[in-house]
């Protein structure tokens, strides 16, 4: 291995990798728990036909629709983070993003599969892919389902890129590592395999770092767009309190904010866990929870702003939205979310002590079921109060759909603790490089500091 | 050749055909298999009906395609509904097709009210019938059926008259005797009259919900909406004086929520008014007097007795004075009180008042192609069915030992203080003509199968007169689906199977064959049938689906044939002290009398008002609802001195205070998977109590207590009522009047 | 061109319901059962809606026929990704069952919650199957439908027409709600030529639209009551 050695606590970062580890394996078992919970109720759902859900008429979306615009918003967490982040060379950024960039990946797939499960006739979910048929039939590229489809598989597209590129370095240096001590194992192989060849030569670092560098910077306004089309699902349709204007940076601002409160959590989690605290110290915590701390008053800002025009407008139909959740049957929602997605973040995140681990964690938790409860009153809300209202009515999720909605928590958690035993979930060719840029190491020397090929 | 020919002679009566033996088995199925598809396959017929499911007889045409009825059209050229259908009209097509229809006679086998039987032979049950007839005294037999009027009332009283036994019972409408009768008293007409709305230009009805399921309903909503649309100058105006909102209220242009049983009251007053007037001729001033020689209470009494305003009720006379072609009409709930009889013959009076007795928008007397006389025993009487009840209930008369019902469900339908249900333990026998395991075939020990209408051949004459000839002939729309026949054919088959001389009063074959020979006989006398022979005539009568008189109504009523009943005070049965509302049971668009149960698409459509799909329910105001602390579909335990029943709430911003309202036709212990233990059968709450001068039960007069028992939900298609402030409808709302007061309203349910 | 359009007379509606269950007859709509219909799921392509207006006593009751409008513009239409419903040349809103992937997006966004959907395939327990209307599918599982005018009936009327080569005349079509009507409530026609009944209910100063304010142009006119 070339270049400075390791530091000790790398050994916790690639301990998941190579042993054992009881705390995984319990996780991966109560998430496979989960998993299996997911798909069972899915079944269920396609051999009994979707009436199995709760949905109804005129709440023609649910829980699913929910789950979907909450999983693609978690998913802003990490490319976006990251990119931000790498694209302003922000330093403390170097533990952050791997773990950040696999959130990303993981909830996009999840989000993705939530339409799937929404149709009525899932069989047929291709008349949606633009295929050539001999009738000539295409999909109808004026509407937004359409958009999403393209948003997402781009996103996804570029997330798994964005994810993957930088993950070769370090397979690499585990792979050398790996062909030290058991060169017959499949583990190795795995590891040679998505090395890819990997030997560190300039020519290589060249190509890296360009890709990550144009992919990071290609994919916020990506990631942008994809919430932004989320919401146009809503705002381009002309239901009461959906048709806003506001939507698309109020939902991409939403995003964020449950991208960052999942990421809040699961470093949490992770310090805890793999006792990596060296890495996901309290200064990450700090300017991340400052951050946080923007997107929960830009998210409470464009509440505000949202509400208020309706009010103000006092228009019928919004109006019978906006009372139900003002004073109505979604009142105890809607203010449960105030409390959690503004009160309590800012009187736990303006002040540093706030802005440890545990308190940010906390405020995380807190906004992630916040933000689902933003889309339910939205999905939900709307739908229960159609203009000729009449035919108002209400939604009960069945036992199907909260068996997807925690089934898709277990697949994540499942997903995840899958990653953290095929890849140190801190990036360590990043965090050695910072280490060295702080060593005032000469930037273009930097190449000689990453491993190389000792296999050649 | 004609589809009844061969339908007669295919797969069901095959037996019966081939042992006529005048063709081989093949010619027999070549000739089916031409008769029977007239059209090709997969193209469809249009074929001419008659609607039974209620009384009024409506012409309907079905749609048949590859032997199968598809679609329930009107037939434009009937004069009872002039192409229109209702929505129990349409239902046929369930019955027809129903899932849990008895399409084999069926014998009793196992404890009564349990249901449970086993097939029997047709021809096994009709001897077993005519068995059991011969087996008690005729005076211990009880007949019941279903139409009073026509020729099957005409054959089933000549049935009884030939075995010797008490007249039949018929079940019909229960306040239709006080119709009739107080039609008789005020009018001179033998039977209920027909109100000519649609060339009214100011209708009063008081109690008669003549838009809901009244006498005639399709025939009387388009008279309705031609009252109001069909003149390019005249929009006439319908003023409803009833306890409930009925759909016939809230079509109303005014509603007089008035105190049930005090409609009469309400009448004379404006008879009182309309004479001080000065504007009522002389001679139809005398004529009133006949009937009511007595001063009318002034407006303010009757103000205060009914709870209408004193203005209004002086307005309401004014706009009938002033009209050209006013109309009143009575009936309904005004009719099921104890002074029902005074209430409608005070409202129909006020036509004497109007003098428009034969006039244009005015009354006319019903019409009838009198085709029944030749087929009338000498003594043409029929048993009140309360006197039955009571020979059931073994308190009066005769003691029953076999019960013959026909195409009727006593059991289900009569009060619950008759106790007909616990009377039938009594009765040895019980014979029900019937399709469904309704209450009456449960009970029963031998069930005789029914054809629908669109199996069989038919002729009807409606009960209830449009004012011109009207007589349905109708051969069958398609093959039959099981054994069941028309019950006039029962009646024959069973008829002649019984000796003499029984069996020689009953020449008829069937009843096409009775029919056919009464218009022979008569055909002098039909409209339109001068230089026709009778079967040319029957056969352009089948074409067009009956005989119709195409002249506009001419018949005018002969007036007052005397006295009317002396004013009485509704008297309630049951202390208002103890039970504090009015219970007004009344038949909604969806089940009907109970009819509609059975149906799926019956039972899913929406109730008019409270939109409740799939069960019964009770109507109560906001403000008793309150004061009960009862929330919109609680579940409600209700009490009357006769009996108690559990129904969910709808609270309703339109009820009056202390009355409340339910539907008739649920509760059913089966009926089929559609309406098996669905909801309760509010007739169990009416007690005995007669409307006086008659034998009618008195169904408006009952008080109920109520106790709300837990919460609840009802299905409901449209949104509940939940109070609240006036709201601007939405925009684009098409409402009756732009004016802003019309367009606020307190709150949409 | 022609562009079919209805025009329903308020004033002489009553409320009845009968449409309502001929277009269950006509059009094979299923019925499904008490406990999903309490689910929200009952389907009705005509129903009436009703409304009170005003406090005890003088409160008054409103009901208004309410099917898919034909709408011009139609919001239901951009939205489906794949097509399954569209608008035809003769201003129909059309539905593709087979096309339909069921993503209900169509119907969130149909401003008169006129769409309903098949949450569970129809069951018609024999012989009630032998009703089926033999022109209209049968919808599975999955699919959005709703009112189509008929569309199986303006063929049938156009098809004779055709062979009798001869234009389709004005209310040679009837719906099945239209012709059931016991108050001839609705009436059906041709909204491009002037001459149509239809058309002529339409320039009436009763005429009004549903929510005419959101620019849908329904094909539906309502003729509003009173004197
Ligand atoms: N003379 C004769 N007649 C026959 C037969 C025969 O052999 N000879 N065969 C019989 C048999 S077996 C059959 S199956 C039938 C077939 O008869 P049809 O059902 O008429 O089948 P096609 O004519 O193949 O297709 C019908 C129409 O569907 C259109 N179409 C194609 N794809 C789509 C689509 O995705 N959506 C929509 N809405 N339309 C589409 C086509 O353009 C065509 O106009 O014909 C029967 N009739
Ligand atoms: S009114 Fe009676 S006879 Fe006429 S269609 Fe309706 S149910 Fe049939
Ligand atoms: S059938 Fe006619 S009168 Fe009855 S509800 Fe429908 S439109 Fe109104
Ligand atoms: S009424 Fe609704 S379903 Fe019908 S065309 Fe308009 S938007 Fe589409
Ligand atoms: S439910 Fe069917 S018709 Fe409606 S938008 Fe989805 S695919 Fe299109
Ligand atoms: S036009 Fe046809 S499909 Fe539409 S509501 Fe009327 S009957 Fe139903």
């Amino acid at each position: 291995m070339a270049g400075p050695a390791a530091s000790v606590h790398e050994e916790a970062l690639l301990r998941p990798l190579s042993s054992f580890r009881p705390k995984l394996f319990v996780g991966s078992l109560l998430t496979g728990l989960l998993v299996g919970v997911l798909f069972y109720s899915w079944g269920y759902q396609i051999v009994n036909d979707i009436g199995v859900a709760g949905i109804n008429r005129p709440v023609f979306w649910g829980f699913y629709i929910v789950n979907f615009v909450f999983w693609i918003g978690i998913s802003h967490a990490g490319t976006l983070i990251s990119a931000i982040l790498r694209v302003t060379q922000a330093e403390w950024r170097r533990p952050v993003t791997r773990c950040a960039e696999a959130i990303t990946t993981f909830a996009l797939l999840i989000g993705g599969l939530f339409p799937l499960i929404h149709l009525g006739r899932p069989g047929v979910f291709w008349y949606m892919m633009p295929i050539p048929t001999e009738r000539g039939l295409w999909p109808n590229f004026r509407s937004p389902l359409m958009w999403d489809v393209l948003a997402i598989t781009t996103y996804l597209t570029g997330s798994v890129l964005y994810l993957l590129l930088p993950m070769i370095p370090d397979f690499a240096i585990i792979r050398d590592k790996a062909m030290r001590e058991h060169p017959k194992s499949l583990r190795t192989l795995f590891f040679r395999v998505a090395a890819i060849g990997w030997r560190g030569t300039p020519q290589q670092w060249f190509s890296l770092e360009a890709g990550i560098r144009t992919m990071a910077v290609v994919i916020i306004p990506v990631a942008i767009s994809v919430h932004t089309i989320v919401s146009w699902d809503f705002a381009m349709a002309i239901q009461p309190m959906w048709h806003s204007t506001i939507f698309g940076p109020y939902f991409v601002v939403g995003a964020i904010y449950s991208g960052v409160a999942v990421l809040m959590v699961a470093m949490y989690l992770l310090r805890k866990g793999l006792g990596i605290g060296e890495y996901l110290n309290d200064k990450v915590f700090n300017n991340l929870g400052l951050m946080f701390l923007a997107f929960a008053l830009l998210w409470g800002y464009f509440t505000f702003a949202e509400h208020l025009t309706v009010w103000y407008g006092n228009e019928h139909a919004e109006r019978a939205v906006f009372d139900a959740r003002i004073s109505g049957e979604f009142a105890p929602l809607f203010w449960t979310m105030i409390v959690v997605n503004v009160l309590i973040p800012l009187a736990i995140l303006p002040f540093p002590k706030g802005r440890k681990p545990l308190g940010t964690a906390i405020v995380g938790l807190g906004v992630l079921v916040g933000m689902w409860i933003e889309r339910y009153l939205i999905v939900v809300g709307t739908l229960s109060f159609p203009r000729l209202d009449f035919n108002a009515g209400s939604y009960t999720p069945s036992w199907v759909e909260i068996g997807i909605l925690v089934g898709s928590v277990g697949l994540f958690g499942f997903l995840y603790f899958g990653f953290l035993q095929l890849a140190p979930i801190v990036s360590l060719w990043e965090v050695r490089e910072g280490e060295h840029i702080k060593n005032r190491q000469a930037p273009a020397q930097q190449h000689a500091l990453h491993p190389a090929s000792e296999e050649a | 050749m004609r589809r009844r020919d061969f339908l007669k002679a295919s797969s069901v009566t095959a037996g019966v055909t081939l042992l006529d033996g005048c063709t081989s088995p093949e010619e027999q199925f070549i000739v089916q298999r031409v008769r029977q598809t007239p059209e090709l396959p997969g193209q469809s017929a249009w074929r001419l009906g008659v609607c039974r499911q209620c009384s009024a007889g409506c012409g309907i045409q079905v749609r048949v395609v590859d032997g199968n009825a598809k679609k329930i059209e009107g037939n434009e050229a009937h004069p009872v509904n002039r192409g229109g259908v209702c929505a129990m009209g349409h239902s046929l097509l369930q019955e027809l097709y129903n899932p849990d229809r008895l399409l084999q006679a069926q014998r009793r086998v196992g404890d009564r009210a349990t249901g449970t039987f086993e097939a029997l032979a047709w021809d096994d049950a009709i001897a077993q019938v005519v068995a059991a007839i011969g087996a008690v005294p005729a005076s211990r037999i009880a007949i019941v059926a279903s139409d009073r009027s026509g020729l099957n009332g005409a054959l089933w009283r000549r049935f009884a008259a030939a075995l010797g036994a008490p007249a039949p019972a018929f079940l019909e409408a229960p306040e239709l005797e006080v119709e009739r009768r107080a039609a008789q008293i005020a009018l001179g007409t033998t039977d209920v009259p027909y109100y000519d709305i649609s060339r009214s230009d100011a209708v009063l009805s008081i109690g008669a919900p003549i838009l809901d399921r009244w006498r005639s309903p399709v025939h009387y909503t388009r008279a309705f909406a031609d009252m109001r649309r069909a003149r390019p100058t005249i929009r006439g105006r319908l003023i409803q004086a009833e306890a409930r909102m009925s759909l016939t209220a809230a079509n109303a242009d005014e509603w007089l929520p008035i105190r049930p049983g005090t409609e009469g009251m309400l009448a004379r007053a404006i008879a009182g008014i309309l004479l001080s007037s000065g504007g009522v001729a002389p001679d139809a001033a005398r004529r009133y007097r006949v009937l009511f020689p007595a001063d009318a209470p002034t407006a303010a009494e009757a103000a205060a007795a009914c709870d209408v305003p004193e203005a209004r009720i002086v307005r309401i006379a004014e706009e009938l004075a002033s009209a050209s072609n006013p109309v009143v009409i009575g009936g309904g709930s005004a009719a099921a009180h104890t002074n029902g009889l005074y209430n409608v013959t005070a409202a129909l009076g006020l036509n004497v008042l109007l003098g428009n007795l034969g006039q244009e928008g005015g009354v006319f007397a019903p019409v009838s192609l009198g085709l029944t006389r030749a087929i009338e025993p000498t003594n043409a009487s029929s048993t009140p069915m309360a006197d039955l009840a009571a020979r059931l209930r073994g308190e009066a008369g005769e003691p029953v030992d076999l019960l013959l019902v026909a195409d009727a469900d006593p059991v289900h339908a009569l009060p619950g203080g008759w106790g007909v249900r616990d009377a039938l333990a009594g009765v040895g026998m019980v014979i029900a003509l019937g399709s469904f395991r309704d209450d009456t075939v449960l009970h029963a020990d031998i069930v005789l199968p029914l054809a629908t209408e669109l199996e069989r051949f038919d002729a009807h004459e409606p009960p209830a007169s449009v004012g011109v000839a009207a007589f349905s002939i109708v051969e069958p729309v398609v093959e039959p689906l099981g054994e069941g026949r028309h019950p006039a054919d029962v009646l024959l088959a069973v008829a002649r199977a019984l000796p003499e001389p029984v069996a020689s009063r009953f020449p008829w074959a069937d009843y096409e064959a009775l029919v056919r020979a009464r218009i022979n006989e008569d055909l002098a006398r039909m409209p339109g049938s001068a230089g026709a022979t009778a079967t040319a005539y029957v056969s352009a009568a089948v074409e067009r689906g009956g005989v119709f008189g195409d002249a506009a109504p001419a018949a005018a009523p002969s007036g007052p044939s005397g006295p009317a009943p002396q004013p009485a005070n509704a008297l309630s049965d049951g202390e208002p002290t103890e039970y504090a509302f009015s219970l007004l049971p009344f038949e909604s668009v969806k089940t009907g009398e109970g009819r509609g149960a059975n149906r799926p698409w019956l039972q899913e459509h929406p109730d008019a008002l409270s939109t409740v799909m799939w069960n019964c329910w009770l109507e109560i105001s906001p403000v008793d609802a309150r004061e009960l602390g009862i929330e919109d579909g609680d579940r409600l335990r209700i009490e009357s001195p006769t009996g108690a029943v559990e129904a969910h709430a709808v609270i309703d911003p339109a009820v009056r205070p202390g009355v409340v309202s339910m539907p008739l036709g649920h509760g059913y212990m089966d009926n089929g998977r559609y309406a098996q233990g669905r909801g309760v059968n509010v007739l169990a709450l009416i007690g005995s109590t007669p409307v006086d001068g008659t034998s009618a039960p008195a169904w408006a007069s009952t008080r109920v207590c109520i106790t709300r028992l837990a919460e609840g939900e009802l299905v409901r298609f449209g949104r509940r009522y939940e109070g609240g402030e006036p709201e601007v409808l939405p925009v684009g709302w098409a409402p009756h009047d732009t004016s802003r007061e019309a367009r606020t309203r307190e709150a949409s349910v | 061109m022609t562009r079919w359009g209805m025009a329903i007379d308020t004033d002489r509606c009553t409320g009845c319901g009968a449409c309502a269950v001929a277009c269950h007859a006509e059009n094979n709509i299923q019925t499904v059962g008490e406990e999903e219909a309490g689910k929200g799921r009952a389907m009705h392509w005509m129903r009436i809606e009703r409304y009170y207006e005003g406090v005890f006593p003088d409160i008054k009751v409103r009901f208004q026929p309410v099917l898919c409008q034909h709408c011009a513009h139609a919001p239901c239409e951009p939205v489906c990704p794949v097509y399954a419903t569209y608008r035809t040349p003769e201003g129909l809103n059309a539905m593709v069952y087979s096309r339909c992937i069921g993503t209900r997006y169509c119907a969130n966004n149909c401003p008169y919650t006129a769409r309903y959907f098949n949450w569970f395939s129809p069951e018609f327990p024999a012989p009630l199957e032998r009703q089926l209307n033999p022109d209209v599918s049968v919808r599975p599982a999955g699919v959005m439908e709703k009112c189509t005018f008929c569309v199986q009936r303006i063929q049938d009327v156009q098809d004779v027409a055709q062979t009798e080569d001869r234009p389709v005349r004005d209310g040679e079509i009837k719906t099945a709600c239209s012709q059931s009507c016991p108050a001839q409530a609705i009436t059906f026609g041709d909204l491009d030529d002037p001459a149509s009944l239809v058309a002529q209910l339409g320039r009436t100063e009763r005429a009004t639209h549903l929510l005419e304010d959101l620019s849908t142009e329904p094909s539906v006119t309502y003729l509003r009551g009173g004197r």
